[in-house]
Formats: C-alpha cells, sequence, structure tokens
C-alpha cells in the first residue's frame, strides 16, 4: 500500500489546490471525489490512523477517508504484528505450541492455550480430570476479568475519561498477582497443558481470590458511576457505532460484540466445555449493538464472571491436577476443531495431524480478527470522533489478529 | 463462519467452517485447488470470508475469482512466497540475508 502522506486533519479539512498534494496511488478501493465548482466543497482526505495512533490498541493501521469530519469509508491494513503463529506452530512438538499461543492473544493467554489443550486432548483421545476442568475454568474466568479489565480502562481513555483507567490497573494487577502466583507468569503462562494444567493450586489462593470477590463487587459499582453513570460518557457511546444484528452474524462475529447486537451465543453455553456444564451463569444480551451495549454486556459478563468464580472456588474438586500424557504426544490422523470463548468471542483452535510429534496445520479462528473485519461497515457514515469510540468498543487485540 | 487453507503436499485444501446459530448445526467442507490455481470467492454469501480469503490468497498462493479487494492482508508485498506452504522452510535469523 502506498499511502498518502500523513496531514493533520482540521476540523472542515483542508482544501487543497489542484497539484498541491503530492502524486499518490490510492489504495484499490478508496477514491478521490474531484474539486467540485463550488469553492467550498471540500475534497475527501485520507487519513491513515495507526499504526502509532494510541487507541488502536497495538499497531493496527486504518486508512479512513474522510468528507470534514464524517468517516466516508475504512479500511484496516493489518499485519505490522504477524509473526507466522501458524507456520511456527507446525515446528513445535505439541506440548511447546502453547508458549506460541500465549503470544498470539497476550492479553488472554489462558484461553488459546485452553482451546489448543481441548483440540488435542479430541485428537489424542485424553481423558482429563475433573479437577484440570475446573482448575481451567477458574484460571479462564480470572483472565477473562483481568482481559476486560484492559478493555474498560483503555476504552476509557478512547472516550476522554481517563479515571477509570487507573482503577481498572488497580483490579487488574490484583487478578495477575493471582495468575503469576497460579502460574508462575504475569502473561505469558503456558499453564494449560494437553491432559490438564502444568500444576495444582498453590496452597492459600482460595483466600486471596476470595478477598479479591469480596472487593470487587464494589469496584463494579464505582464504574458504574465513574463511566456508566456519567453524562459525557453515555453521550459519546450511546447510539454511536452500531452493529445490527444480521451485520454481526454476516461477518463472523462472535463475544459480546455480538450478543451486543441480541444474539444469544455464547460458547460457554452453546458448546460447553471444562467445568461450565456444572455452573450457573447468565449471559448478558444488548438490542441495539451500538457502543452503550457493548459496554454493558461486558459489564454484565464481569459479575457473571465473578459470580463463577465464586462458584468454581467454592466447589474445587479433589483428585488429580492432570491426566498422564506421554511427553513426546503423537496423535493419530485426523482433525479437530475445538472453541472456548476468550472475552473477545469464539476462539477456536482447528488441529490437523499426521500422526507425527507436530501438527501438520494448525489454524487459529481468532475472534477479534472477525470483529475487526466489520471496521468499514461500522466507522462509515460515521464521524472521525466516534470511529475512535467504536473501534474500542470492538476489543481488538492485534496479537491474535496479526498472528 | 471460518476459512483456512492446508497444503497437502500436492495441492492446496481449504476447508470452509460453517455453523447456523439456530440449532447449532456445524458443518465442515472441503474443496481441492491447485497450486497457484483460483477459487469462487463466497463473500456474497459470507461476508466473514473477505479477510480469511485475502489471507489464504496470499499465504497459500491461490487466488479468489471476484474478490472485491484482493490485496495482501498480513504480509507486506516484500514476501513472495506462499509462506504457509509446506515448500517454504523456517528460516533461524542467522539464515536471513540482513540488506
Amino acid at each position: 500500500v502506498t499511502s498518502p502522506p500523513r496531514r493533520i486533519e482540521t476540523a472542515v479539512g483542508p482544501v487543497f489546490a489542484e497539484g498541491a498534494m503530492p502524486p499518490t496511488v490510492l489504495p484499490k478501493g478508496l477514491r478521490r471525489v474531484p474539486k467540485g465548482i463550488d469553492e467550498l466543497a471540500t475534497e475527501h482526505l485520507i487519513v491513515n490512523m495507526g499504526p502509532q495512533h494510541p487507541s488502536t490498541h497495538g499497531v493496527l493501521h486504518i486508512l479512513l477517508e474522510l468528507d470534514g469530519e464524517e468517516v466516508v469509508a475504512a479500511e484496516a491494513s493489518l499485519g505490522y504484528l504477524h509473526r507466522g503463529v501458524e507456520k511456527l506452530a507446525e515446528t513445535r512438538r505439541y506440548h511447546q505450541v502453547g508458549t506460541l499461543l500465549d503470544r498470539a492473544d497476550y492479553v488472554s493467554g489462558i484461553h488459546s492455550e485452553a482451546a489448543f489443550a481441548m483440540a488435542v486432548e479430541q485428537l489424542a483421545t485424553i481423558e482429563v480430570p475433573r479437577k484440570a476442568h475446573w482448575i481451567r475454568s477458574l484460571m479462564m474466568e480470572i483472565n477473562r476479568i483481568a482481559s476486560h479489565m484492559l478493555w474498560l480502562g483503555t476504552f476509557g481513555l478512547d472516550v476522554g475519561a481517563m479515571a477509570p483507567f487507573l482503577y481498572t490497573m488497580r483490579e487488574r494487577e490484583a487478578l495477575l498477582d493471582i495468575l503469576e502466583e497460579v502460574t508462575g507468569a504475569r502473561m505469558m503462562f503456558n499453564y494449560v497443558r494437553p491432559g490438564g494444567v502444568l500444576a495444582d493450586l498453590p496452597a492459600g489462593i482460595d483466600a486471596k481470590v476470595r478477598t479479591f470477590l469480596d472487593t470487587f463487587d464494589g469496584y463494579m459499582d464505582e464504574y458504574d458511576t465513574l463511566l456508566g453513570g456519567n453524562e459525557i460518557f453515555i453521550e459519546r457511546v450511546k447510539g454511536v457505532g452500531v452493529i445490527d444484528r444480521s451485520t454481526a452474524l454476516c461477518f463472523g462475529m462472535t463475544g459480546a460484540c455480538l450478543r451486543a447486537a441480541g444474539v444469544d451465543y455464547d460458547v460457554r453455553r452453546a458448546i460447553p466445555y471444562a467445568a461450565y456444564p456444572e455452573l450457573e451463569f447468565e449471559v448478558p444480551l444488548g438490542s441495539v449493538g451500538d457502543c452503550w451495549d457493548r459496554y454493558a454486556v461486558r459489564m454484565g459478563e464481569l459479575r457473571q464472571s465473578a459470580r463463577l468464580i465464586r462458584q468454581l472456588v467454592d466447589g474445587m474438586p479433589e483428585g488429580e491436577h492432570t491426566a498422564k500424557v506421554p511427553k513426546l504426544l503423537k496423535p493419530p490422523v485426523g482433525e479437530a476443531y475445538a472453541a472456548v470463548e476468550s472475552p473477545r468471542g469464539e476462539l477456536g483452535i482447528h488441529l490437523v495431524s499426521d500422526g507425527g510429534a507436530t501438527p501438520y496445520r494448525m489454524r487459529l479462528r481468532s475472534p477479534a480478527y472477525f470483529n475487526l473485519s466489520v471496521v468499514d461497515e461500522a466507522l462509515s457514515g460515521g464521524l472521525l470522533a466516534d470511529a475512535v469510540a467504536t473501534l474500542g468498543s470492538l476489543d481488538i487485540v492485534l496479537g491474535e489478529i496479526d498472528r | 463462519v471460518d476459512l483456512f487453507g492446508t497444503d497437502t503436499g500436492s495441492a492446496i485444501e481449504l476447508t470452509y467452517h460453517l455453523r447456523a446459530l439456530e440449532g447449532l448445526r456445524e458443518i465442515f467442507m472441503k474443496t481441492v485447488v491447485v497450486y497457484d490455481g483460483e477459487a469462487p470467492s463466497v463473500w456474497r454469501v459470507f461476508p466473514a470470508a473477505l479477510y480469511p480469503e485475502r489471507e489464504a490468497a496470499e499465504l497459500l498462493g491461490v487466488s479468489f475469482a471476484a474478490h472485491p479487494n484482493p490485496k495482501r492482508l498480513l504480509t507486506t508485498d516484500e514476501v513472495s512466497e506462499p509462506l504457509l506452504r509446506k515448500s517454504v522452510a523456517i528460516r533461524t535469523p542467522g539464515e536471513v540475508a540482513i540488506p
């Protein structure tokens, strides 16, 4: 892509004299509208948002065609974080792939590890002990809250609320401490292994989780006041970035973005895995599919996650934390697909095995990848400032999109 | 909905993963395309395939007819090989010539 030079956008957009703009090749799909007879007509301006823009959450590059402040077309340009995780996985043994997946979705590593472990277990028909299922679910829910906390803070930043970020980091820190105590790492866990989990829960961890939960409900009320009850915040998100039911379904969106449009689809309930069939929880739904709904659905999910964690800690069964799995795992020839509900949606791993010690092909169905593909539909017709809010509400993680 | 390609050693196998949320019916469909061959784009039926088709095109060296935006998605124009093919080996940093 030969992008036009970066320009500072103004309220109405600069009017270019003929030939003042350096000759550039416009990306396909974006067109420059010729200047009309009316001297006040503005030329369409193409703005590069990112890859260094603070609200793109990483290295996303979006080409925006603007008419004044209005977005006419938007196109995401990906790949700045492409490391070839799928290719690399073909050279790693089954026990080693987890480290790659941690780095794919670096905000919720447990989920991608669990999806991979479940796919391997399907292929190699490994029976997972009940306790391993429960530990996995517990870690996944803790990781979900940690991930949503990061989203909540950065979403607040995107729409101009500075304070919530500082509070969400406080909670995230407490959760990362718990995760560190259990898994040994704060972000790159490599904890969920085929057959179970790496290690049993350390003694005394349930007390720490309970201490966190006791304060969490109060914190949630705090956020409802800070953001949900904030007139400026409501103005910025209500009715903005509407992605309706059919659009969301067409583009393969999953997770909170799909549920915000009123579609009751949660992998935890639709295709139950780990300990979820034994647990009670609700799936919060939205109706319109605007930024507010996505915010409200995630806030509901946070409360549900806290409820799930309480059940998981209270009912943690006794027993082995892992099945007996050979050091060199060679699953029979075949294919398997396993999906989990990651904080962003349906995270699936499709494995193809040729009977060897490494996967023949691994496909990571990344939820944010599909959630982002709606970007043109969602941003066009809105204002530039709303594009930032919409993008923030999609909760994208570039590590997982670019893989 | 998902779509991805696999290099089977003799051709590219495209796997379409479709799911209907009502009743949760799920199918995996496979089709085989020769190397550098062409498959029809399914984006009119499933707009979700827009990205995966671009990805499969650049990483496996197939093309999709009537794709509205057949640009590269993840890699830059400097990458000339279809990286996910089995014939393309992974190079360690030492083997890569630094310009």
